[in-house]
């Protein structure tokens, strides 16, 4: 028992504001998935296919992705630090700046301000927008970590930290550009360097974006969720070291057979393929966990959410690698198979266990029960076919394409002129629509138990309070 | 005034199992570093000489 | 867990400091000492920087997110190259900042395609995809012809580059629309190395007569390629429209083994070649359906 109250009004206000431009993000992703088999769909300029994506991948990126990150990681530090924030008011304004910092990069990727490097699409003054957003950030959470209560720091801890530092370094290393106008700016690399540099950000944002977050949340939810505490705390530390280091030495392999350097290509193959241990050793720390009592599966309705999620992330971290190696790469780069993976990560890993500690953390907050285990099992199921079905459709359509376009006929010519392996994909391509609102439905029924729990929760709190 | 329950550190380690390294994962561990010296030492041109530039010229000699 | 109150597991600072050097071994090794090395800033003989009029339409094509559909960079991989020529060398691309490589093929690479198709098929196809192939998911882009370059920001993107630049550049610059900035941009992209088509066809080796001669069946395939593949430009109807009225072609009775050379190896800067992409049957019934036109 102590003696303040948290303030969790920040920690809410990036869970509401995470899932507003997750709908967002998930209907312009609807939109795309259509336009990609009927270009009648592309409404004029603004929202073309070349746009409406760089919105749509950013939108969940930033705004559903490290939005729900920046409230789950508000609420992990002040529990495991047993302190409240150091500065609760620059925590209140980082939410605003936020939200005004995804609108307007939303509007002005539509507006066709864009840098093309992929998931750093944003012009130089929204950069700088988002690096004091991530300072702020910064400020507050190591400052509440490094005055905290509680002498030991937990691995979900070592997570945030890592988290921290690294997006800081790979966000502000690979936008250096030359700016030439407002809206307008020119990578500071160029060429072979410029490839370089993008895929050292671009992979290492999905390892310090959509990896270490969401390990911290795992580290720290499933243990609280499922009563059970982490198997070995050894298996934790060798899995946080070599993941931190081996992630960064990997970028080069979305770049195989392109004119970049082979001995950078080869070093990051094989880095990739060694990021396999890691990444298991939280995936086997953690079915160990619940091996102590798989009955928690069916008893407490989050162990599933959890165990799911990180057997995705299993499966994410065994693919990811294999995709690497040069002659899968020869067959399945720049195909369909590729979204097919993404996908799998973030709505089968990311989104699976972000939702997982909302459910925990809400009830938690408003010291109540989630408002319906029922709909949040309906929810789990819908979106499990969802993502299924759309990563599985797009391994097969990717495949395909891959195949196509190397086969030759008996006299050395290709078989397949690009037209025809282009309508291969579409049937593949309408299945994905179909899965993806079979997603979007099951993230309704989320949205729709989120806010019943609130308004649960705001209610009793009240009455509590008069108490 | 409402109560915080504090986390509790006992919650999140086992301490039976606290030091265990599974063997299977062990060797899965060991294992993708061996692997990885070999693949860089093969597929580094300093190394072992291969290119993928010197891979196309192979493949290139049977086109029609 | 609190056994040992000296591990780096209590010591915030210690540990943040020990996570920031771990995550930069790696940075420092494959991306901050590659750049310092000659490797990684080579640059092609033939390559220029881009004009006034090419960097709009550069600029255009990042606002559009050409990139997420589009890449630009041929792989050192036999269908590759046959598919889309020269494998693609570091040096071509000094002067893209960014580089513009992207990651899917939704549509084909686009690194040799500067040269490939006369600047109306571009005009043409950017209006209407699929005006040249029906069910092509190629977004139409027809309000590029009715909008201004802006020219101010593009002068101020030379400067910044450091790119030079004439009078006369700025002066075209300023009459042009974004449809011609894009065109131009297409049109340079990979060219500052000779063009090389993977395979082409020696004249001597085609047989005079067509081993499918008079079959329907020929016609009919001949036919149906002729509408997936080369209608966009030679019309519908084979009536003629970028290309050349095939019709008329078809009265002057050429040989059988001229107008295979034609479709085998192309035209450059007019006609792509189609050795590579076309089988000798596939090439045969295209002949076959152009001789077949003058009887209609």
């Amino acid at each position: 028992m102590n003696e303040y109250q948290y303030d969790y009004k920040t920690v809410r206000g990036f869970v509401v504001s995470a899932i507003f431009w997750g709908v967002i993000g998930l209907v312009a992703g609807l939109l795309i998935s259509a336009q990609m088999w009927d270009a009648r769909l592309n409404f004029g300029e603004y929202l073309s296919f070349g746009r409406l994506r760089t919105f749509h991948t950013n939108v969940l990126a930033y705004g559903l992705g490290i939005g729900a990150e920046f409230g789950l990681f508000y609420y992990i530090v002040i529990r495991l630090t047993k302190r409240p924030l150091v500065l609760p008011k620059l925590a209140r304004f980082h939410l605003w700046l936020f939200n005004v910092g995804i609108a307007l990069a939303g509007i002005s990727l539509l507006a066709g301000m864009n840098q093309s490097l992929e998931y750093a699409e944003f012009e130089w003054p929204i950069d700088i927008a988002i690096v004091i957003l991530w300072v702020i950030f910064a400020i507050n959470i190591l400052g509440t970590i490094f005055t905290r209560k509680e002498k030991h720091m937990y691995v979900s801890l070592w997570y945030v930290i890592a988290t921290v530092i690294t997006v800081a370094i790979l966000y502000i290393v690979n936008n250096l550009a030359i700016p030439a106008t407002l809206f307008k700016s020119y990578h500071l690399f160029a060429g072979v360097n410029s490839a370089n540099v993008e895929w050292w950000y671009g992979h290492n944002a999905v390892g310090f974006l959509f990896t270490t977050p969401i390990l911290a949340m795992f580290y720290y939810f499933l243990p609280k969720s499922t009563g059970l505490p982490i198997f070995s705390h050894r298996l934790s530390i060798i899995s946080f070291w070599s993941l931190i280091f081996a992630y960064l030495w990997t970028g080069a392999h979305h770049l195989v057979y392109t004119p970049l350097p082979d001995w950078i290509q080869t070093l990051g193959i094989a880095f990739t393929l060694f990021l396999i241990a890691p990444s298991w050793g939280s995936v086997v720390n953690g079915y160990f966990t619940v091996d102590k009592d798989w009955s928690r599966m069916r008893t407490h309705y989050l162990t599933k959410f959890f165990i799911i999620g990180i057997t995705f992330y299993g499966l994410q971290t065994i693919q990811g690698p294999s995709q690497g190696i040069r002659v899968i790469s020869s067959l399945i780069h720049y195909t369909d198979w590729v979204p097919g993976h993404v996908h799998m990560g973030t709505m089968g890993w990311v989104t699976m266990v972000i939702c997982a500690s909302i459910y925990y953390m809400l009830p938690a907050m408003y010291k109540t029960q989630i408002y319906s285990e029922k709909i949040a099992n309906t929810h789990f199921w819908l979106v499990l076919i969802g993502q299924l079905m759309m990563s599985i459709s797009m391994w097969i359509t990717g495949i395909q394409q891959g195949a196509m376009w190397k086969m030759t006929a008996e006299d050395g010519s290709l078989q397949y002129t690009f037209m025809e392996s282009l309508l291969r994909n579409y049937p593949y391509w309408q299945m994905r629509t179909l899965a993806g609102v079979i997603f979007v439905v099951g993230m309704l029924f989320f949205i729709y138990n989120v806010y019943m729990t609130m308004k649960k929760g705001k209610e009793n709190l009240a009455k509590l309070q008069a108490a | 005034m409402i109560q915080e329950e504090f986390d509790n550190p006992e919650e999140f380690h086992r301490e039976d199992t606290e030091n265990v390294l599974p063997l299977g994962w062990l060797i899965l561990f060991i294992g993708l570093i061996v692997f990885g010296i070999y693949y860089i030492y093969a597929y580094t041109p300093a190394f072992s000489g291969w290119s993928q530039e010197k891979q196309l010229e192979e493949v290139m000699k049977d086109v029609k | 867990m609190s056994k040992n109150d000296n591990s780096i597991y209590s010591k915030a600072l210690l540990l943040s400091i020990v996570a920031a050097v771990t995550v930069l071994i790696g940075t420092i090794a494959t991306v901050f000492v590659p750049m310092f090395t000659e490797g990684m800033h080579p640059k092609t003989d033939g390559l220029k920087p881009f004009t006034a009029l090419e960097l709009a339409g550069r600029d255009i094509y990042q606002a559009e997110g050409c990139i997420n559909c589009h890449t630009q960079t041929v792989r050192p991989l036999k269908a590759d190259v046959m598919r889309y020529g020269a494998y693609s060398k570091a040096g071509e691309f000094a002067y893209d900042r960014p580089f513009l490589w992207g990651s899917k093929r939704t549509g084909p690479d686009l690194a040799r395609i500067g040269g490939k198709y006369p600047d109306e098929w571009h005009i043409q196809h950017f209006e209407s995809p699929q005006a040249f192939y029906p069910k092509s998911n190629m977004p139409p882009y027809p309000w590029l012809k009715n909008q201004p370059v802006n020219a101010d920001s593009t002068i101020a993107s030379m400067n910044a580059l450091s790119f030079p630049y004439t009078e006369a550049e700025v002066q075209e610059l300023k009459e042009s629309t974004k449809l011609d900035a894009l065109v131009a941009y297409m049109q340079v992209l990979g060219t500052s190395i000779a063009r090389e088509a993977a395979v082409t066809v020696d004249y001597a080796a085609i047989p005079a007569e067509s081993p499918l001669k008079g079959s329907a069946d020929a016609v009919a395939m001949g036919e149906k390629l002729y509408k997936a593949e080369c209608a966009g430009c030679h019309g519908v109807n084979a009536e003629g429209n970028i290309g050349a009225s095939l019709v008329d072609y078809s009265m002057n009775d050429m040989p059988g083994n001229d107008t295979y050379y034609i479709i085998a190896n192309g035209f450059e800067g007019a006609m792509p070649g189609y050795a590579a992409k076309f089988s000798n049957e596939k090439i045969w019934a295209i002949v076959e359906y152009i001789n077949s036109l003058k009887d209609k």
